[in-house]
């Protein structure tokens, strides 16, 4: 008899057991439906690629990157290890552009961008209830808003957090936990979510030159694989500009080493330091304005004019500036 | 290409990570079994073994996190791979230069030349060479007036250190002898100049006086090129205000390379006026005269009296009219021969009238009746004089200066019924002085027996604080505006507490957090005019002050929390002067503090015998503070330099104006 009784409550709790569960399956595909519908645009899915000298190619080839080789390694071998990376290095170095593409190329889907600033917290980055949908019907899937974080972890994409220093301490490290466990726990849905495959990477940035910031602390750095970006060689960087130019106008060999040799200067003077970005966009400008007069040569006025409108960023600057480009352009 | 196989791997990393630590670089151990995962897995990816190169790259990605922790994990690579062949060759050398002199470790030297003699030239030369090269890495060291061969351990440890970080024999005795140029431990020695490649990091790290020497050294064996290198550094350093004792050389070397210009000239002049006839000679008096008004007070009063001497009667006039009255007392009587006779008695009335201002401000500070008395003797000569003078007669550039000298003298002249009016008579003129020396003056009559005049003097001294304070914020926030955060309703944790049925559900974005700066400013005597503007600055943003501290060779606390008015009494009352310890205000600056930013004003020149402030800085970055540090122009290079490295910003001001400003940057 008692062991009837037994049994009989045995076979109760078993069933409420399996009919949760099979509950919280409906309930997981509501919020990846939810997921997919709002990010899945975004994505555009393709082959991933995780050979690293393939990654290397494809980063000259689709997204006109120069990326030196151990450098991908490096990250390669982090990724497999499950350790995320920080990029470090001055601004305008291409932390952001290469992380973001590498992000997308081993994950095979574009990488989810998050720019930090000193206000993001985990309702920002995980998911958000809506508050009239909240009021009505509760804390549950219905009024859940799942952001980019959550969604990375389900559909198995890489995130680029961009500018970490500006972030809160608390929201580092509750991005570490995420990252270290590969999950996300949600407690008003009373639900973790795992990452599945090893899609879901992490790659920070970070200038620690720039004032006004937070400093990393050493838990976090102890945690990530840090990686860091210098200003390129005078060679390298005339073979970026070169590479992000189109031929036509065409830039004379002499003024882009010019070029690059006062952007040098200006990095060891001025206080606010032209990246090779800065060059870029210079040679860009310069270009454009040859174009537009007509010309299929870039001119030294070009270049000049271009100057002034692309390397003077602030004002403390200005005279600084102005005496580097007559240095070398005598203008 | 040098390799390294799977076996060792481990062992090489824990040998790495505990010379890591050692030198203040803590490694955890789960980041060594975290380099071995990533390697293993770089290898792998990459297939086969790894160039010591990249694996550098890589246990560097996990071992150093911050700037200056790469440097560190650098030496102690370098330390745990550079093999031991550079210290056998090194020590091979040493001995044979000892067979050469023939003597042993630990012996005396009784008598150089007997050392180095020898039958023929060759011989002697071979001597002479090896006794300098083991001077030159300190294996002959001079101990108790005598010089000494080290004994054989204390020679291994230098041979040691020396070949540390290495890579060849040459590369470490260049290293040494680069690293004891520039702590300045050896006296230049002209032979190693002849061909002697020094980087630009060594020539930055080296004093004026150090630069002009090894420059003029330089010159005079014929290495051009170091010379004119070491002129440039030399002009630059005096352009930003770093001055040399040994202006002599420094004025040779800049001429010989011709890299000065007027500017240094001036303000070399300005630093030791015994330059100044040498100077006139190749840049003729005329010159000089006519740019020495951009000097500041004191070194026109230096450079005066001689620059006077050389120059003829037209151009005499023509300095007085371009100077401040105050500078005028130090034009030497005979200057002013020759000149015409009402110019002649039109300078000394302005004299006279000068002196009589300065005893005035004299008789206030003392309230002794005699300066008064010689105040009003100066005053009736200068009286009589002008009385007499047609301003008609005078040369055109002493006109504008004559209605000035005729006002200030019937200010003076007018009978004073107390020393509280004299005061107030007085006043514009010391609101036009500069600020610390206004405060200067004003904390002495703060001092003065009166209380009247204690009281006035105390008015004055909040009158101009806050006029300067007005100034420096209308300067500063013209270019900042402010975040209109305040005000706007946090929506999501109104609706949480709106669904909880809390009481007062409404709730408010915070306000962005203030900075809350820790600043810490040097009193010794050279940073006088920078700590004033730097007080004066605090006082200005005084609530995004933390804690203000005051050092010398002790630490004062301030709290500024109590109002800006009370550092006007901090101004009045400090007393600047006396050693420095920078290492001590640090800690006690950042004492039960959480860590933010700390800001130094502070020439970096610690005179007690105390922990390194290098060491506390790093310390303390290592326990996330930020600091800031806000030199003069006179600062310790040295110290600098190894401050940059650990990530301290170093900013170097010009003018103790400048020093509000930069200051205002952090504290807005």
């Amino acid at each position: 008899m008692e062991e009837q009784k037994r049994l009989a409550e045995e076979l109760v709790e078993a069933k409420q057991r399996t009919v949760s569960r099979s509950e919280a399956k409906v309930k997981a595909e509501t919020i990846l439906e939810k997921v997919k519908s709002i990010y899945g645009e975004l994505l555009e899915p393709r082959e991933p690629v995780r050979n690293p000298e393939e990654m290397v190619r494809r980063l000259r080839q689709d997204y006109r990157l120069l990326v030196d080789r151990e450098l991908v390694y490096l990250v390669v071998a982090a990724f497999l290890n499950g350790r995320p990376v920080l990029f470090e290095g001055p601004p305008g170095t291409g932390k952001t552009e290469v992380g973001e593409a590498i992000l997308s190329l081993w994950s095979g889907k574009n990488a989810f961008v998050l720019p930090c600033s000193e206000n993001y917290d985990e309702y920002r980055v995980i998911g958000d209830f809506h508050p009239l949908m909240a009021m009505k019907y509760g804390f549950n899937e219905e009024s859940f808003i799942p952001r980019p974080l959550l969604a990375a972890v389900l559909l198995d994409a890489g995130v680029l957090v961009d500018e970490i220093r500006r972030s809160s301490e608390e929201f580092q490290n509750m991005l570490l936990d995420i990252v270290d466990k590969r999950r996300i726990i949600v407690p008003e849905l009373r639900r973790v979510f795992r990452a599945k495959g090893l899609g879901f990477q992490v790659i920070f940035t970070s200038n620690p030159e720039d004032i006004a910031q937070n400093e990393l602390s050493d838990a976090f750095l102890r945690r990530v694989v840090r990686v860091k970006f210098t200003y390129p060689s005078p060679e390298r960087e005339a073979e970026i500009v070169r590479m992000r130019l189109s031929s036509t106008p065409r830039l004379p060999d002499h003024l882009l080493s010019t070029m690059i040799e006062c952007v040098n200067e200006l990095r060891s003077t001025a206080t606010h330091k032209p990246g090779p970005a800065d060059t870029v966009l210079w040679a860009q400008l310069a270009a454009k304005m040859a174009e537009l007069r007509g010309s299929s040569t870039v001119s030294l006025d070009d270049v000049v004019s271009a100057a002034r409108v692309v390397l003077f960023k602030r004002d403390e600057d200005a005279d600084t500036v102005e005496e580097v480009v007559e240095k070398f352009f005598g203008k | 290409m040098k390799t390294v196989g799977r076996g060792k791997l481990s062992d090489l990393l824990i040998r790495l990570a505990h010379t890591c630590r050692k030198l203040g670089l803590n490694v955890g151990t789960s980041e060594i079994v975290e380099a071995e995962r990533i390697l293993e897995t770089y290898a792998s990816l990459k297939g086969g073994k790894l160039r010591l190169a990249e694996m550098r790259e890589v246990v560097k990605a996990v071992f150093a996190k911050r700037v200056h922790e790469e440097r560190v994990f650098e030496e102690a690579w370098s330390r745990v791979t550079s093999s031991n062949e550079v210290f056998r060759e090194l020590l091979d050398k040493v001995e044979e230069h000892l067979r050469t002199l023939r003597i042993g470790y630990g012996e005396r030297i009784y008598s150089k030349r007997a050392l180095v003699e020898g039958a023929d030239k060759a011989t002697r030369e071979r001597r002479r060479r090896a006794y300098r090269e083991l001077k030159k890495m300190g294996i002959i060291v001079r101990r108790g007036g005598r010089e000494v061969v080290l004994p054989r351990r204390a020679a291994m440890r230098r041979i040691a250190e020396i070949s540390r970080k290495a890579h060849s024999a040459s590369e470490a005795l260049n290293r040494h002898w680069l690293s004891s140029l520039e702590e300045g431990r050896t006296s230049i020695d002209p032979e190693m100049l002849r061909n002697a490649e020094i980087p630009d990091r060594t020539l930055n790290r080296l004093g004026t006086d150090r630069l002009a020497e090894l420059g003029m050294k330089a010159w005079r064996v014929g290495n051009k090129k170091l010379a004119y290198r070491a002129a440039k550094r030399l002009a630059s350093l005096v352009t930003s205000g770093t001055l040399p004792k040994d202006t002599e050389t420094t004025i040779q070397l800049l001429q010989l390379t011709g890299t000065g210009n007027l500017e240094i000239y001036l303000k070399l002049a300005g630093a030791d006026p015994a330059v100044v006839s040498r100077m006139a000679k190749t840049l003729g008096p005329e010159v000089l005269a006519s740019h020495l008004s951009s000097l500041d007070r004191e070194s026109i009063k230096r450079v005066l009296p001689k620059l006077a001497r050389l120059l003829s009667p037209d151009e005499t006039i023509r300095l007085v009219g371009s100077l401040p009255l105050d500078t005028l007392a130090r034009l030497p009587r005979s200057a002013l021969k020759d000149t015409g006779r009402a110019n002649e008695a039109f300078i000394t009335a302005a004299r006279h009238v000068s002196e009589a201002q300065n005893l005035a401000l004299r008789y206030l500070e003392t309230m002794n009746e005699a300066y008064l008395n010689y105040a009003l003797h100066e005053y009736s000569k200068a009286k009589e004089i002008l009385d007499n003078l047609d301003p008609r007669r005078l040369a055109p550039p002493l006109r504008p200066l004559y209605s000035h000298v005729r006002s200030l003298a019937e200010t003076l002249g007018r009978p004073t019924s107390s020393p509280r009016d004299l005061l107030l008579r007085l006043a514009p003129s010391i609101s036009r002085m500069d600020l610390h020396q206004a405060f200067r003056l004003l904390s002495n009559l703060y001092t003065s027996p009166d209380p009247e005049v204690r009281r006035e003097a105390y008015r004055l001294a909040q009158r101009i604080w806050h006029a300067r304070a007005t100034l420096l914020k209308s300067t500063i926030l013209r270019k900042w505006r402010k975040t209109g955060i305040r005000g706007r309703v946090e929506l999501r944790e109104t609706v949480y507490r709106m669904v909880r049925m809390q009481q007062e559900p409404l709730v408010y974005r915070r306000r962005r957090r203030s900075p809350g700066i820790v600043l810490v400013v040097d009193r010794s005597g050279s940073m006088v005019p920078y700590a004033t503007w730097a007080i004066l600055t605090a006082s200005a943003f005084s609530r995004n002050v933390r804690r203000l501290i005051l050092f010398g060779e002790d630490v004062d606390v301030i709290e500024v929390s109590k109002g800006p008015r009370r550092l006007v009494d901090l101004l009045l009352s400090a007393r600047f002067g006396g050693y420095t310890n920078i290492s001590a205000a640090m800690l006690e600056a950042t004492r039960d503090l959480p860590p933010a930013t700390l800001v130094l004003i502070s020439d970096l020149k610690q005179t007690v015998q105390a922990e390194s402030p290098v060491r506390v800085a790093e310390r303390l970055i290592r326990s996330r503070w930020r600091i800031v540090v806000v030199a003069p122009p006179s600062r310790d290079l040295i110290v600098e330099e190894a401050l940059r490295e650990r990530g301290v910003r170093v900013e170097v001001v010009r003018t103790p104006w400048e020093t509000g400003k930069r200051l205002a940057r952090y504290l807005w």
